[in-house]
């Protein structure tokens, strides 16, 4: 491998790269020296680019943890050690982390602490859109957040220094739009991490929260917050921009920013309006603020979500006595992400002016509708297997099942034609939620769940039935890798971030551990649908916490490392196939598709040679190409 | 186009079609020629089967990832069908080049079902009893498989009429085999993929600036179907609508493509810009 341009020592070189490559290259150039994180989108490419970058430059520590809540608290441990220490997420994965990250943030941090946290305005891939801000000012961290690619390296490289110099926790927010955004990047110098020494910092009452402790550690916490909130007015990226003969006053920070710049760009405002561009959200820069109500006679607040700066725009104007007119959420949408065109919509009716850009676009109303293309379990996938032997066992036994279920690729067994999934909440919900059920509903209660996020935080639930022996059948559908997010190794796999062995964990080592019995647990090949199929039978008619799982590794990892494998794809017999569908209808495989119209036939660059599907038909149309 | 500063251009397909990857070259390509760089990008469930579309802006001026609607200087689809979902993103003078290539979801074939016409069907239950799917679901056919799936009745007769329940494959048999006396059952895609001709005529009734081939056959002719994405560059770069100089595209194309498909990359790219270079569009 040759190295990739944002592992270069050349400062002043020019690329273009993707968010989380900016990202990863500016904790890289900050000196950063161990990273934990746990697999997230729109956060996962921070860690492998970074575990990308080890090879080239192997002086650093990483380690993807087993779930968020761990690697924020190895990244505590790293900066008690005078070390660089960097935390990535998820915005949801800081609700996992949030019980060590709201006290962590009492004792502040020794080395450098930054706790990245991804979100995801409009759901791309997430189960809510929840504005992680509020996490600094419920925590008292402070909260930066970049405009562009060039400023995602520069803001979290400087976030390093800040954490450090004042012994605070730094929040680094992002967004999908910037993590999976690709833009210029110039390259800058990078800090030797052999420079300092590490060694535990024995300052034992910081890090000890005994509530004597604890007492004196929040006291140093307000003090702490009290004297950044002095800083943010001075901030690098925190630029205010006044115009002599501008009326309105605009406030923004992040993507949002972005959008408008353009937008004041497009509608020719540059001398009609001030701006605040804030780099550090939270604590917000005061002195500023107030520059720009001295100068104005409304203030919009351009932001994402929720009404966060808003409000406290607000409680400012008032505290400081200014009656200005106050505008923010009532132009733009709370749900979902914005756009260059709905900040051109909200700023020119906050603004009252006319649109210009409103007729641009052609219409398209007369025009077909493109199908839509929801995603689909892949060809040759073994979850798909799996539900449909349970799939399988439900008609056999006519009862009432319910699917407690869980996050990661198995969730798409919600769509058709699967249908198998009843709920998802949270990671290692499934089987909580599996316990609740139980003690009410009339029929088998399945909790599903994947691998990796067995390890995340399914066990504890897993523990709970066991020991409070609710009636719930768990299945882990073990696909050996956590797919969903692009195939990061995890403890089952026993392989580290960086390629090196680690030491593998067998789920069924943690399921004896957690107290299943022998005949309560059933190890099964996911694509032996045979074997499947009587192991669910077996469970379904046996009480207690019991566990199946089912393993097969994802299709896709299996082809990756099989590359250049030659694959026997599956034909169909034409004078046995009926063309009934019920493969496609019931199966749902992606290589199985109709020709002309109503022929059933196979994709055979999309078969992967599983041949679950041979068991399936009931012609015994299918089978294994000869020859 | 002198005084324009800033370009806007989308590709969009389905995984596996390349899209960000030719999205990425094209930003590598527009920094080499001295602009800034923007895109915006949708992956993570490429691999399974959505569509994928990155928002590409290079210019002078701006800043944020995302054009307004209907500000597109150029339309790149890898698939017909990605093509008309994004048409909401065009004006008139859009440039669009499109492969006729058609990827259909296996969603399309999993919603497919039967309507009966309650005006002909009187309700005899002759459908029912020569239902392919149906007869499984009775036992009343021995399959030698035992792991074959139904999940009930396809249908009932209700009130004097045939009703089609969910668990009807939608194969049409009974459609193909007019096992229905009155002609009363009729085939329903509750989603349904337009005919790739429909599509042409679709993109022509809005746009005028087109270029819709079949990208795949110039990629095979090249000596690989996976450089179709490769053929569409250099069919924007013949063309010469957004000033991306050809000479650095060719070179980045050559600089992202592995080793081993460089000469059949050229070859597209090349035979590409001879198909873009026929064409002369005018903005209006």
């Amino acid at each position: 491998m040759s190295m990739p341009f944002y592992a270069l020592d050349k400062p002043g070189e020019k690329g273009v790269v993707l968010g989380n490559e900016a990202f990863a290259r500016g904790i890289f150039e900050s000196g950063m020296m161990v990273a934990a994180g746990y697999p997230g989108t729109p956060s996962s490419e921070i860690m492998e680019t970074l575990s990308i970058i080890h090879k080239f430059h192997p002086n650093f520590k990483l380690e993807w943890s087993t779930n968020e809540a761990v690697a924020f608290q190895v990244a505590l441990g790293a900066s008690m050690c005078n070390a660089r220490a960097f935390a990535c997420m998820k915005h949801v994965g800081l609700n996992v982390a949030a019980d060590a990250f709201m006290t962590a943030a009492y004792a502040g941090a020794h080395g450098g602490f930054v706790v990245l946290s991804a979100d995801d305005p409009n759901c791309y891939s997430s189960q809510n859109e929840q504005d992680n801000r509020y996490y600094g000012l419920h925590a008292l961290v402070p909260v930066f957040e970049a405009i562009n690619v060039q400023e995602a390296k520069d803001v979290i490289k400087y976030a390093f220094d800040f954490s450090e110099e004042h012994s605070t926790l730094v929040m680094m927010r992002t967004m999908t739009r910037l993590n999976h955004a690709r833009g210029d990047l110039t390259l800058g110098e990078i800090n030797k991490i052999e420079d300092r020494t590490y060694n535990f910092d024995k300052d034992r009452s910081r890090w000890t929260f005994l509530p004597s402790n604890a007492r004196i550690q929040r006291l140093k916490q307000i003090e702490r917050i009290e004297k950044l909130r002095q800083l943010s007015d001075e901030f690098p990226f925190t630029q205010l921009n006044i115009k002599d003969n501008a009326k309105i006053g605009i406030i923004s920070s992040g993507v949002p920013y972005s959008y408008l710049n353009d937008a004041i760009l497009k509608l020719n405002l540059t001398e009609k309006v001030s701006t605040l561009k804030m780099g550090m959200v939270f604590p917000q820069p005061e002195e500023l603020i107030g520059k720009l109500f001295d100068n104005s006679e409304k203030i919009i607040i351009v932001e994402e979500l929720e009404p966060f700066q808003e409000d406290f725009v607000k409680k400012l104007a008032f505290e400081k006595g200014y009656n200005l007119e106050i505008v923010g959420k009532k132009y733009f949408q709370r749900n979902a992400e914005l756009n260059l065109g709905l900040v051109i919509n909200g700023l020119t009716k906050a603004m009252e002016i006319p649109n210009p850009f409103v007729d641009l676009k052609v219409k398209t109303e007369d025009l077909h509708v493109a199908s839509p293309r929801p995603p689909v379990l892949c060809a040759g996938c073994s979850h798909r297997s799996t539900y449909y032997a349970i799939k399988l066992i439900e008609q056999k036994f006519k009862k009432n099942f319910v699917y407690s279920s869980d996050i990661g690729c198995y969730t798409l067994g919600f769509y058709k034609p699967i249908e198998a999934i009843d709920t998802c909440i949270c990671m290692g919900a499934s089987i909580g939620m599996a316990n609740g059920i139980s003690k009410l509903h009339d029929g088998p209660v399945l909790a599903i769940i994947g691998d990796s996020t067995f390890f995340h935080t399914g066990v504890p639930g897993l523990i709970d039935a066991v020991y409070n022996q609710n009636d719930v059948l768990v299945v882990i559908l073990d696909n050996s890798i956590t797919a969903m997010t692009g195939m990061q190794p995890h403890p089952g796999t026993g392989i580290k971030i960086t390629g090196e062995p680690g030491t593998k964990i067998p789920l069924e080592s943690i399921v004896r551990g957690a107290g299943v019995k022998e005949d309560h647990l059933w190890i099964v090949d996911s694509n032996d649908l045979k074997e499947t199929v009587k192991a669910f039978e077996e469970a379904i008619n046996t009480e207690g916490p019991r566990v199946i799982i089912s393993r097969h590794p994802c299709t896709l990892y299996e082809r990756s490392l099989k590359k250049g494998e030659e694959i026997t794809p599956v034909v169909i017999d034409r004078e046995k196939c009926k063309n009934c569908m019920i493969c496609i209808k019931n199966f749902g495989c992606p290589a199985i598709t109709l020709v002309d119209d109503n022929i059933v036939s196979i994709v055979e660059r999309q078969c992967t040679g599983c041949g679950v599907c041979i068991n399936i038909c009931p012609y015994e149309a299918i089978d294994y190409k000869k020859g | 186009m002198q005084d324009k500063q800033d370009f806007n251009a989308l590709c969009v397909g389905v995984g596996g079609t390349g899209v960000i990857r030719a999205s990425m070259i094209l930003g590598w390509t527009a920094l080499k020629n001295g602009f800034k760089v923007r895109t915006a990008e949708t992956h993570g469930m490429s691999q399974r089967g959505g569509s994928v579309s990155s928002y590409l802006r290079f210019g002078k001026t701006l800043e944020s990832p995302f054009m307004i609607e209907g500000d597109l200087d150029v339309l790149l689809a890898f698939e017909i069908s990605e093509a008309l979902r994004n048409l909401k993103f065009i004006n008139k003078n859009t440039l669009i080049i499109a492969s006729t290539n058609t990827v259909v979801p296996p969603s399309v074939l999993t919603h497919r079902s039967l309507k009966v016409n309650f005006e002909k069907c009187v309700g005899c239950g002759n459908c029912i009893a020569h239902c392919i799917p149906n007869e499984f679901y009775l036992k009343s056919t021995s399959s030698k498989n035992l792991y074959t799936l139904t999940k009930g009745p396809t249908r009932v007769v209700i009130n004097g009429y045939s009703r089609v329940l969910d668990s009807c494959t939608g194969c049409v048999r009974c459609i193909i085999d007019e096992v229905c006396p009155f002609n009363a059952i009729e085939a329903y895609n509750e989603w349904e993929y337009p005919p790739v001709n429909e599509i042409e005529n679709d993109i022509k009734n809005v746009a005028k600036n087109i270029i819709v081939f079949d990208a795949n056959a110039v990629a095979v002719e090249a000596g690989n179907i996976l450089a179709a994405n490769t053929v569409i560059l250099g069919v924007l770069a013949g063309v010469n609508w957004i000033p991306l100089e050809l000479e650095t595209l060719r070179e980045t194309v050559k600089q992202f493509v592995p080793k081993k498909a460089l000469e059949v990359n050229v070859q597209a790219f090349d035979k590409g810009v001879e198909i873009g270079s026929k064409y002369d569009f005018k903005r209006s």
